[in-house]
């Protein structure tokens, strides 16, 4: 059977190694998806995703089991990406405001109520990848920490630094340029 | 409710944040109305669910090993 991560953490903090090298395998995806996301770049995920793993295994000790393990290793990942990109650059501050739709009604498509898993092909993940990665970065940071990783809006808004107005304006902005960019990429074709 | 002030909240709705007497209304309205609204409500929840889904990434076997050896430099 195979062990919780409480006992491999408990196997780790024992002394253990290959307990932790576990751990990596059963979360390394997930943490590399967040950092891919985040980042935009593969070398740069790469190392972000190393460097998550040793600060967790630094301070493993500290993990006090009030969440899952996943989201206490998914908050240093965020928190590791974050500091990188503000060492690209300051994070944008412009606001878009989030227009409100003023297109007038289509017929809803077939895609809006079919079940995800009928939907998601190799080529639409790969486009809805190609979609995220394309969003400005203050609305993609947004959008992969509160839609994705199921962070709260003041969870988002304090890893920011920027108001709760400001991530919902940002994340209403980003779901509809994503909802354009889809509702294209179905119109030309792509979900058949 | 008509459909301006629907369209206005359809993100707060998406998430929950409206308060349930408001949520009653929206629900119902987007129920029987065949307009704009309508359409952005469910194109933009379909796109959410579409993309929470998608997982596409898996953790290279360099990469793992990468890390598996840096942890066992480490005291």
């Amino acid at each position: 059977m195979e062990a919780s991560d409480r006992v491999l953490i408990e196997r780790t903090l024992a002394g253990n190694k290959d307990a932790f090298g576990e751990l990596v395998a059963r979360h390394g995806a997930g943490v590399y998806t967040l950092c891919r996301r985040l980042l935009g770049d593969e070398t740069e995920a790469d190392d972000a995703v190393q460097d998550t793993f040793l600060q967790a295994y630094r301070k493993l000790d500290t993990f006090r089991g009030d969440s899952a393990f996943s989201t206490w290793l998914h908050r240093i990942a965020a928190n590791e990406c974050l500091m990188r990109l503000r060492r690209r650059r300051p994070l944008l501050s412009t606001e878009t405001p989030a227009e409100e739709e003023k297109a007038p009604p289509r017929d809803i498509p077939d895609w809006a109520n079919a079940p995800v898993d009928e939907l998601l092909t190799k080529e639409l993940r790969e486009e809805l990848e190609r979609a995220v990665e394309s969003l400005p970065e203050h609305y993609r940071t947004v959008f992969v920490l509160r839609d994705l990783e199921n962070e709260s809006t003041e969870e988002v808004a304090r890893q920011l630094g920027i108001s709760i107005p400001a991530v919902k304006t940002r994340l209403h902005r980003a779901r509809t340029m994503l909802r354009d960019r889809l509702r294209e990429y179905m119109d030309n074709g792509g979900g058949r | 409710m008509n459909c301006a002030e629907v369209l206005r909240l359809i993100h707060e709705l998406l998430d929950g944040d409206l308060p349930p007497a408001a949520e009653r209304r929206l629900s119902a309205h987007l129920e029987e109305c065949t307009g704009a609204c309508r359409y952005h409500y469910l194109t933009i929840r379909a796109t959410v669910r579409l993309h929470h889904a998608n997982q596409p990434y898996v953790l290279r076997p360099t990469l793992l090993e990468t890390i598996l050896h840096a942890i066992e430099k480490e005291p």
